[in-house]
């Protein structure tokens, strides 16, 4: 099968290529206009309010990751609101972890009141493990007749849809069956910061229809396979696409469900859109894909994107879902709302700071939350009913609600649940999480990268063990998070926080360097633990490695089949320019090949000599085509000496090969001396001293050699 | 009412004209379709549905101003039913508060003809908004010379009707400020050179140079404050600046429904609440705004300017023209002093 391969050295610029068509499109004349204009259906969406997956782990155990205050409202409400905006007439709430929260939630909410702009039906079952499980749901309930939306729980956007749901419907009216789904993607650039690594895709997709022609996710490999059929098809104009994020909004066509049940091993939205892309031929569907433009759309799917979107809120990338505007319940006059002052900073009505505490850059203080004297506050959201006492120092932290916090703490880059205690002198270092109600201090500091929980889903064995005090403090209460497998506290952090961009391109430089070294033409992938090994086996497999090897085949093969020597020269020099090699390259490879061949070949160790003699003698004519320059000379003198270096026979015979050398006009008389006083080998060390020993007597014989010819 | 509240939200309206003439409308429905006994019921519940549409887009001061208007309304047709000259509840002085022993109204008395009168007065209004623009548009061969050269900003409608009726009559050469980021002011240079009016376009940036050629500046506003400075689109004082700078006259364009209460000096120096900040987006597409090197950038995109009323030569209404030092007194006209408050 032919493949094409792509090679990606770590994150370079957007990759964007097309393959050049033979024939443009046949420009289809739009018949639509008999079509008979059809009575508009309410749009209606999926909201899928559960990850299935461990990401906030054990963040989550407790709060479901759809209620996670973002810029202090759940996160599930701006998937709402922007499904609300869209006018999507109708949600379904698909929950399955904690779904009592969510439910709880949603009709406290004024989602469920008779002003809701769209109608919410929280669907509720434990038995949903997969987005698979709940399609198959919505199958088996029939939900839908007509195109809907499918939307992970976790979405920030201020996306209007109209655009890609008319290019959804005009592409169903043209072609009743085959386009199955539109894929929303938005645009960002490699070094974008809400791109994490587990999310990366490149897509190769059709420039003019939009259609998806194979989706890879997933960066972990540095190398996509495209399947060779997609360049092949002349209709195809080929666009490979890296500067896009998959925002998981569907537009479904109803038959979406359909296919989810006839294939029940599809349980994530990568198998179903990989299911369909390889049964395309047979099963004739297709998914297009629509690349939302400027406007913003983010998933939050761990701690990394949760601290970017944050951010990304509170400087109103996502306007108008911003905290100033009231746009959550239209009927709580009390309620009170943010005011924006300069540099983004939103305070709310009701709550108070005491002297002297700054609130600098980028932050939310939540209601009915009071701040000691002397606070500095940068970067942070701080959630609804806190009491943070005097002197504490506070930078890039989420804060939830209900939080205490003691005298003079200080806070870094580091996200505290509702509920938890934080008494005196209490440091945190970068990335550390303190889960619901945890308790810590006085007077501790946490590591970089320390989870802190007290809770696991509830269940009371785990307040039976004695807290560790050395870590959480006298009075603390609360357990070091570890995962079973791993204890390593950078790679917790990293599956926690989700590895940032920069912590990836940190570890990719170092193993990308050693890679450019040793060419990029290997089929392996070196990854960072088990370089050594590959770096050995990517040295074989370089270009002057295999040049060697095929030189040393050849001359083997001629030798030993005694092919004309200028037919060798003629094979070597080929080799030559498909490797792009220089002529100290050849010169120094052909020395050492017919060493080794030598060596090969002997039947006994005194075998050596006549046999590497034959050789020679064999190869003059070749060896005289290389050695028109006193330095290729040379490099045949440095090669043997090195080779002699590490092989103890070829040093035993170096005489007689230096001798026969000279004798054949391989080398001349004042190559061999200049060698001589140069007692400096290829790679610039110094060689062992007992060669040239053992040339002595050589050397010798050739000065007095001089002499006599200079007397006569 | 719901969806008329999330109308507001999410910007569904064109301009202030439409804001205001969906919100009067609105105000209307309020009247004909709830029941209410008496004049001082209906306006409770004006009052109370104002509230909700004033805080569900609090930066449309024109919202705020229908629903003043239409009390204003309804307490002026009570008394005339009452057989009151309008006198005495309009020009309400100091000294007539003082000197006077009849008691205030109560609004109480059910009248049955009221919410047709009030319904005949609130038409009548509707009417004269809709013909704001035209009056406006009227005056326009008053304040414009022959060979004259115009400075505007952005795009207002009401000085694209302006303008436009100016040169059926007139020659003249119009600069066209673009107005970054929204670049407002390309859409308006287009419609103006339709009309074969000599337009040109210059950068926010060149202002200052171009000031010196031009005899007038006529800008549109998003509102008129109380004390007669101006909520314009951001650039605005920029402009006004330079003008000054070069002695040119500042003709600001707005309809009566953009009178409102708000003084400049109530805000507390909190500019932020009084600008719109809206998505960085325009100035700076998020696919590069977002990189990890713009983290620490902080990129803002204001929609507004106030230009303090000192810069503004004339205010030009559908009523006529008048000096911004007047507006006090147009305001007392327009609402009645209990309505300040919602």
């Amino acid at each position: 099968m032919y493949q094409t391969l792509l090679l990606f050295s770590g994150f370079i610029s957007p990759l964007k290529y097309s393959t050049l068509v033979k024939h443009s499109m046949p420009s289809k004349k739009s018949d639509s206009q008999n079509a008979s204009i059809q009575q508009e259906k309410a749009l209606e969406a999926v909201v899928i309010a559960d990850s299935f997956d461990q990401q906030f782990h054990p963040m989550s155990a407790t709060q479901p990751r759809c209620l996670f205050p973002l810029a202090n409202r759940p996160l599930l409400s701006y998937t709402l609101e922007f499904l609300a905006s869209c006018e999507v007439k109708h949600v379904y709430v698909y929950c399955c972890h904690l779904a009592g929260q969510v439910k709880d939630y949603l009709s406290k909410s004024k989602w469920m009141k008779e002003s809701s702009p769209c109608k919410v039906t929280p669907i509720v079952s434990a038995d949903f493990t997969s987005l698979g499980d709940v399609m198959r749901d919505v199958d088996q309930k029939s939900l839908f007749e007509s195109d809907f939306l499918v939307v992970p729980g976790d979405i920030v956007s201020n996306v209007q849809l109209k655009i890609p749901l008319e290019e959804h419907r005009i592409r169903r009216e043209k072609d009743k069956n085959v386009p199955l789904m539109t894929l929303l993607m938005s645009k960002s650039s490699p070094k974008h910061r809400l791109r994490s690594q587990e999310d990366t895709v490149v897509i190769a997709s059709d420039s003019i229809t939009k259609r998806v022609l194979h989706y890879h996710k997933g960066c972990e490999q540095k190398k996509v396979m495209f399947p060779m059929s997609i360049f092949e098809n002349p209709l195809h104009k080929v666009e490979i696409r890296y500067d896009l994020i998959d925002s998981g909004i569907w537009i479904c066509a109803p038959q979406v469900p359909t296919l989810f049940t006839d294939n029940f091993d599809y349980q994530t939205q990568l198998d179903f859109v990989k299911g369909i892309l390889i049964n395309e031929e047979f099963l004739g569907n297709q998914i297009h894909m629509h690349v939302i433009d400027s406007q913003y759309c983010a998933r939050v799917n761990n701690l990394h994107t949760f601290d970017v979107v944050s951010k990304n809120v509170v400087s109103r990338w996502t306007y108008p879902f911003v905290p100033d505007f009231c746009y959550d319940d239209l009927d709580s006059k009390s309620e009170g709302r943010y005011t924006l002052l300069r540099h983004n900073v939103y305070i709310h009505q009701d709550c108070s700071l005491e002297h002297d505490t700054v609130v600098r850059d980028n932050c939310i203080i939540g209601p009915k939350t009071r701040i000691g004297n002397r606070c500095q506050i940068t970067n942070s959201v701080i959630g609804a009913g806190c009491k943070i006492a005097d002197d504490c120092c506070i930078d890039n932290c989420y804060i939830w609600d209900n939080v205490e916090i003691g005298n003079c703490c200080t806070l870094n880059k580091s996200v505290i649940c509702n509920n938890v205690h934080m008494l005196e002198k209490v440091t945190l270092e970068a990335h550390c999480a303190l889960c619901e109600k945890v308790k810590i201090g006085p007077n501790c500091t946490l590591q970089r990268g320390t989870t802190i929980y007290l809770q696991m889903n509830n269940d009371e064995e785990s307040i039976k063990k004695s807290f560790d005090v050395g870590e959480v403090g006298n009075e603390g209460q609360g357990y070091v998070w570890k995962t079973e497998d791993n204890d390593d506290i950078n790679d917790l952090e990293q599956a926690f926080w989700g590895m940032s961009l920069q912590d990836y391109h940190n570890t990719v430089s170092e193993s990308q360097i050693e890679e450019e070294e040793s060419d990029a033409d290997s089929d392996l992938l070196s990854d960072d633990e088990d370089d050594a090994e590959n770096l050995e086996l990517l040295t074989i497999d370089d270009d002057l490695t295999i040049f060697q090897r095929e030189v040393k085949e050849s001359l083997l093969g001629g030798f030993e089949e005694k092919i004309d020597c200028d037919n060798l020269i003629l094979e070597i020099n080929s080799s030559k320019y498909a490797y792009n090699m220089s002529v100290k390259d050849v010169v120094q490879t052909v020395m050492r090949a017919s060493l080794e061949i030598a060596d090969l070949r002997k039947t006994s160790d005194k075998d050596f000599f006549p046999c590497l003699k034959s050789i020679l003698l064999y190869l003059t004519p070749l060896l005289c085509k290389y050695n028109k320059s006193s330095s290729s000379q040379l490099d045949y003198l440095y090669t043997l000496e090195e080779f002699a270096s590490q092989h103890e026979q070829t040093a035993n015979v170096m005489v007689k090969i230096l001798m026969f050398l000279y004798e054949n006009d391989v080398v001349c008389e004042e190559v061999i001396l200049h060698w001589n006083s140069n007692p400096k080998g290829l790679a610039g060390d110094l060689f062992a001293q007992p060669i040239r020993k053992k040339v002595e007597i050589f050397i010798q014989w050739l000065l007095e050699a001089e002499e006599e010819d200079s007397d006569e | 009412m719901e969806q008329f509240l999330l109308d507001l939200k999410r910007e569904k309206y064109n301009g202030s004209y439409d804001l205001a003439y969906k919100t009067i409308n609105h105000l209307r429905k309020i009247i004909t379709q709830t029941r209410w006994a008496n004049a001082n019921e209906l306006m409770a519940i004006i009052r109370e549905a104002g509230k909700r549409m004033v805080s569900a887009q609090p930066s449309e001061y024109v919202i705020g101003n229908m629903v003043r208007r239409v009390l204003k309304i309804i307490r002026e047709e009570y008394v005339r039913i009452q057989g009151e000259s309008e006198e005495s509840v309009n020009k309400g002085s100091l000294h007539k508060m003082v000197t006077s022993d009849q008691d205030f109204q109560d609004f109480n008395t059910p009248l049955k003809e009221l919410k047709t009168i009030v319904m005949e007065a609130v038409n009548e209004y509707i009417d004269e908004m809709e013909a704001s623009i035209h009056n406006i548009a009227a005056q326009a061969v008053e304040h414009i010379h022959s060979d004259e050269v115009i400075l505007t900003v952005g795009k207002s409608r009401t000085v694209e009707a302006f303008l436009k009726q100016a040169a059926k009559k007139r020659k003249f050469h119009v600069i066209v400020v673009e107005g970054a980021p929204l670049y407002h002011g390309h859409e308006l240079a287009k419609s103006l050179a339709s009309k074969k009016i000599e337009t040109t376009v210059v950068t926010d940036s060149a202002v200052f140079a171009m000031m010196s050629r031009v005899n007038k500046v006529i800008i549109g506003t998003h509102s008129v404050l109380a004390n007669g400075g101006l909520k314009a689109v951001n650039g605005a004082h920029m402009v006004a600046l330079a003008a000054r700078q070069h002695a040119v006259p500042v003709i600001v364009l707005g309809a009566m429904f953009k009178l409102c209460l708000l003084h400049h000096s109530a805000l507390g120096g909190n500019e932020a609440s009084f600008n719109r900040l809206s998505s960085p987006q325009e100035v700076m597409d998020h696919y590069e705004g977002g990189t990890e090197i713009l983290s620490d950038v902080q990129i803002y995109c204001p929609t507004f300017d106030y230009v303090p009323p000192e810069l503004v030569t004339l205010f030009i209404s559908n009523i006529g023209g008048n000096a911004p030092s007047y507006m006090y007194r147009l305001l007392s006209e327009l609402y009645h002093p209990d309505d300040h408050e919602l």
